[in-house]
């Protein structure tokens, strides 16, 4: 797996992060009476915004210039948070935030890090192929309820629907859009921060410069790399 | 559940096939397991597939957009390497379940052979997101109704032109048209001077 850049979400915080896939249907077109049948003809890409981004401090700026530069117009490729914590899955219902962990005799890494641990721990149950929109997930600490979520494996995204049923602590539920890469039995899938592997929605989406008073409220848009996730699934790239 | 169909197309070369779907997003397994790259038709594609289905179009231009610069390159060189003209082109629907899943075989809708394959890449204006470039492929299929003695590309040469008028015309005399080209090529045209 190719090393993706994640956006530093801790620094560079949306005010905002709508994230959704956009669903794709062809229509006719609407009747006189006021009815439009579509069909649907696609399962969607995500579109990932992250709204007002604050640009305060010099670090800031100069981390944001230096993502632009990295990711160069529309072609690069970054993970972007799509992150729910309203609805996330906190086994005591509340958000909660990243775990930190020493080694087993109390001690940290050499400077000071400890292991970061999210704070729910949700795994596949059994290999989930691509193409799939249905899969099963093993809950091992979180909230009893799969239903309506956004996770991550891989820094590829999906949101869950409907639950198609509940065998003791195994989860069937629906999924979109269509799994990308092959998800294998006990995979650890991110709940916490999920994130999506994207591109820029324009070249010079992450437009900046000084201004008088020093802030920068900056939107910018993301598109799911989906030639990315294509030439994963046909194993292009690894 | 919804209404839902996927449009898939092969291209079958002389040593792979390319599949793709209309789809923005990602990939698509069939039932017997092939994987469909998503690139996104152009606006009027459906519509030229419905008139090449028909039978009213015996040509089908089929633009596929959303395709980076590079697999616009990578197409290219592929088409230089190795000739396609001629290679099966077929259009299927493929009707999927309720979980999205193909269900049974999909429907042939289309099928041609490819004539010509274009690439171009052009300087799009555009107010909000700024100017770009874009690659555009297009496929042109034409289908058993087409009425086209040579293939694209291809030179008409003196004999094919004596040919072609010998079957036309059969009893005209012998088609002369590229052995008098060459004498026009000095030749002065003087404008009427009453």
């Amino acid at each position: 797996m190719a090393e993706i850049l994640v956006w530093p979400h801790k620094l560079l915080k949306p005010s905002a992060n709508p994230a959704d896939v956009v669903p794709f249907t062809r229509s006719g077109g609407r009747t006189l009476g006021g009815t439009k049948p579509a069909y649907r003809t696609d399962l969607g890409h995500w579109r990932v915004d992250l709204q007002d981004v604050a640009l305060v401090t010099t670090a800031q700026k100069r981390t944001w210039d230096a993502i632009s530069t990295y990711l160069s117009g529309a072609s690069g490729r970054i993970a972007v948070p799509i992150w729910a914590i309203d609805t996330a899955p906190y086994a005591s219902g509340q958000p909660e935030s990243t775990i930190e962990v020493t080694h087993s005799d109390g001690s940290t890494f050499s400077d000071g890090t400890r292991y970061a641990q999210s704070p729910i721990a949700i795994v596949s149950s059994g290999v989930t192929a691509i193409g799939a929109t249905v899969m099963s997930m093993r809950i091992i600490n979180g909230a009893q309820d799969l239903s309506g979520l956004r996770f991550s494996y891989n820094h590829v995204a999906y949101k869950t629907g409907q639950v198609l049923s509940i065998v003791d602590d195994i989860w069937t539920v629906r999924i979109t859009p269509s799994i990308a890469q092959l998800i294998p039995a006990g995979a650890d899938l991110e709940f916490h921060r999920p994130t999506c592997v994207c591109n820029l929605a324009s070249d010079n989406a992450m437009r900046r410069g000084m201004n008088a008073d020093g802030v920068e409220f900056i939107s910018v848009s993301f598109l799911e790399d989906t030639r990315y996730l294509s030439d994963l699934a046909a194993g292009i790239v690894a | 559940m919804s209404y839902n169909l996927r449009i898939l197309c092969d291209a079958i070369l002389p040593d792979r096939t390319i599949r793709v779907w209309d789809g923005s997003g990602r990939v698509f397994l069939d039932g017997e397991g092939n994987l469909y790259r998503a690139a996104q038709f152009s606006e009027d594609a459906l519509q030229q597939i419905e008139a090449a289905i028909n039978g009213e179009a015996y040509t089908l231009s089929l633009s596929l957009i959303a395709l980076p610069q590079m697999a616009g390159d990578e197409v290219w060189e592929y088409d230089e390497a190795t000739p396609i003209s001629g290679s099966k082109f077929v259009v299927k629907l493929q009707t999927v379940d309720e979980y999205e899943q193909p269900e049974g075989e999909p429907e042939v809708v289309f099928t041609g052979l490819i004539d010509n394959l274009a690439v171009t890449d052009q300087g799009v204006e555009d107010e909000e997101e700024g100017d770009r470039w874009e690659s555009i492929i297009t496929i042109e299929v034409t289908n058993r109704f087409t009425l086209r003695t040579l293939a694209n590309g291809a030179v008409l040469s003196d004999v094919d032109q004596r040919e072609r008028s010998k079957v036309l015309n059969p009893s005209a005399p012998d088609d002369e048209f590229c052995t008098r080209v060459p004498t026009l090529l000095s030749k002065t045209v003087r404008w009427p001077n009453w």
